[in-house]
């Protein structure tokens, strides 16, 4: 049984289906790769999974129960992690702070607790400081542990997004664009860390136009464009379909 | 915050919290004494907006509203009932949550400028129900002769160690996952939601806490007024306590002490310069708005990004110039404090 199915599901934005009816699948354990050019539906897609959006039509189900229709904080709680493609850290507070936030759903001290500083409380913190600096050192963000967001440089920032997801313990995590605007050295720690990740049994959703890290890392690969599914497979398939090629290629029939 | 930093702020704000507890040892005469009493009240509202303002982001210029529901709930359970003021003190932050859980609503769709005019809105109808209802509030004419928790020395003895409780409960809640719960809401919702935040319960419960300490302050208004009037409660209130929380700092618990305290005693210093008084007081905060460290212009600065970065669908953002205005409206609407 897959960890998360999409069946018909569909995202009109008034005239705009930005979604069209994608049937879309992950395994446990498994990376699978989303591409498709640019304003294919990518980004509405993982955004209508993780709740942002509510679908038009179409469902999704997570672990074999529904949860489209639900709200963001129910299905990141449900084990369902992502980054945005447009960095969204808490910039003002420290790296520490940031993966800190990811440990939100596991938290049980209440707002008594907190007034009082019952042992509960201090027994949770601690827990979690240990684990915070656990993720920190896995995604090799130790040294930058009380820096500023802000002050990070870009590259930086995009994996304090990924500790941060982490840090919730996900079952599937969805990355989107991780490796856009990354430089080459950049690129490689990326692309080790996500097997490491993959290493510890959390599924991956990988938006990326970064084709050899595609390649390299995706199980199956799922190909969108105008909204609909047009291939999927493994990258070696989708590579010699005819219809992917037409999507980023176009036909060039007309000069023929 | 990490820890030495946590420490540092407890041990500075103790360090005021003494002084603040020495000074009637050094003989202050009893009118600028009221003045120091008036400031420790103005605090707790002053707590109430770094956990809204500072923390979470949700800018409220309708905390005298709160203020009045705790005053006049003190008040009215007092005289027309008979109430003790025990149980009136407890009774009076709690129906100021209340409220605050009406007022904390509209956040969930409001934000920036849209969400600022409600809250006014929100003080207004307070007030202009307090003035009208006048079986219950006395309405302009005032409530009068509301006994007092404790008297004199021991009020502001009992006042203070409310204020180090709240400050207290105010810096553990910034270092608990609640207050960066808040912050991660302040600093991107979407982000917050996404990582497991409740957005709306957090909101409501910035809402009500910071109801429950304004309601707090207005029971401390009443015991040293001894007598309400709606006119005690109006706007200029509400922006003073935005003027001294951006003063302070915003999200600085230490900040926020020192500004209530100076912003409520500034007019009174100033007494002595008669008719330009106002105009120096307002001059005297734009020079420390721009100035001193202390007061965190970074911080203003960021808040006045997010009131241009509100959401386009809601209609045209504020731009520089009405985020700037703000600022500066609330510099100068200090006039009549302390003295009404």
């Amino acid at each position: 049984m897959s960890l998360l199915t999409t069946s018909r599901l569909t995202k009109r934005f008034g005239g705009i289906v930005a979604v069209n009816e994608v049937d879309f699948n992950v395994g446990a354990g498994e990376i699978c790769g989303l591409i498709g050019p640019n304003g294919s539906g990518k980004t509405t897609l993982v955004n209508v999974i993780t709740g942002i959006y509510k679908p038009t039509a179409g469902g999704v189900s997570f672990e074999g129960q529904p949860i489209h229709g639900r709200a963001p904080h129910e299905i990141c709680a449900l084990g369902v992690g992502r980054t945005f493609q447009n960095i969204r850290l808490l910039l003002t507070l420290s790296v520490f702070d940031n993966v800190r936030l990811g440990a939100h759903i596991h938290t049980r001290a209440k707002l008594h607790d907190v007034l009082f500083q019952t042992g509960k409380l201090r027994r949770e913190e601690k827990e979690f400081a240990e684990r915070i600096d656990a993720v920190l050192e896995f995604t090799g963000l130790r040294p930058l542990r009380n820096e500023v967001a802000r002050n990070l440089p870009y590259g930086r920032q995009k994996i304090v997004e990924i500790a941060r997801a982490l840090m919730a313990r996900p079952k599937l995590l969805l990355l989107d664009e991780p490796a856009a605007g990354l430089n080459s050295s950049e690129k490689g720690q990326l692309r080790t860390l996500l097997q490491k990740i993959r290493e510890t049994g959390v599924a991956i959703v990988l938006i990326e136009h970064e084709m050899a890290m595609v390649e390299a890392l995706s199980n199956r690969v799922f190909v969108l464009n105008y909204g609909k599914k047009i291939s999927q497979g493994t990258f070696a398939e989708i590579q010699r379909d005819a219809a992917v090629i037409e999507a980023y290629l176009g036909t060039g029939g007309a000069h023929a | 915050m990490t820890k030495p930093a946590y420490w540092k702020r407890m041990g500075l704000m103790a360090a005021v919290f003494l002084v603040l507890a020495l000074v009637p040892l050094s003989g202050v005469p009893s009118y600028q004494f009221y003045i120091l009493e008036r400031g420790l009240q103005n605090l707790l509202v002053v707590l109430s907006l770094v956990i809204l303002l500072g923390y979470t982001g949700q800018l409220s210029l309708g905390q005298a509203g709160l203020v009045a529901v705790g005053a006049y709930t003190y008040g009215i359970l007092c005289v027309n009932y008979g109430l003790s003021p025990w149980l009136g003190l407890l009774a009076a932050p709690l129906m100021a949550g209340l409220v605050g859980v009406i007022l904390g609503f509209p956040s969930f769709k409001l934000t920036g400028p849209f969400l600022v005019v409600n809250t006014i809105a929100f003080a207004e109808i307070v007030r202009i129900l307090i003035l009208n209802n006048e079986k219950l509030t006395g309405g302009p004419f005032g409530l009068n002769r509301i006994p007092t928790i404790v008297s004199g020395l021991r009020l502001y003895y009992f006042m203070l160690v409310v204020a180090w409780l709240a400050a207290v409960g105010t810096l553990r809640l910034s270092r608990s996952h609640i207050g960066l719960a808040f912050k991660a809401i302040r600093e991107d919702e979407v982000a917050a939601e996404s990582m497991g935040v409740h957005v709306r319960n957090y909101k409501l419960l910035a809402f009500v806490i910071s109801a429950v300490l304004a309601g707090l302050s207005g029971v401390f208004f009443a015991n040293l007024a001894g007598y309400l009037n709606p006119d005690s409660f109006t706007f200029n209130e509400s922006s003073t306590y935005l003027l001294m929380v951006v003063l302070g700092g915003m999200s600085n618990v230490t900040g926020g002490i020192l500004s209530s305290l100076a912003v409520t005693s500034l007019p009174e210093v100033l007494r002595f310069m008669a008719r330009s008084r106002m105009v120096v007081y307002s001059l005297i905060l734009l020079l420390l708005l721009r100035y001193t460290k202390v007061l965190q212009v970074e911080n203003l600065r960021r808040w006045m990004r997010r009131l241009r970065a509100a959401p386009p669908q809601q209609g045209p953002a504020a731009g520089p110039g009405q985020a700037g205005d703000v600022a500066a409206s609330s510099a100068t609407a200090g006039r009549d404090k302390v003295t009404g």
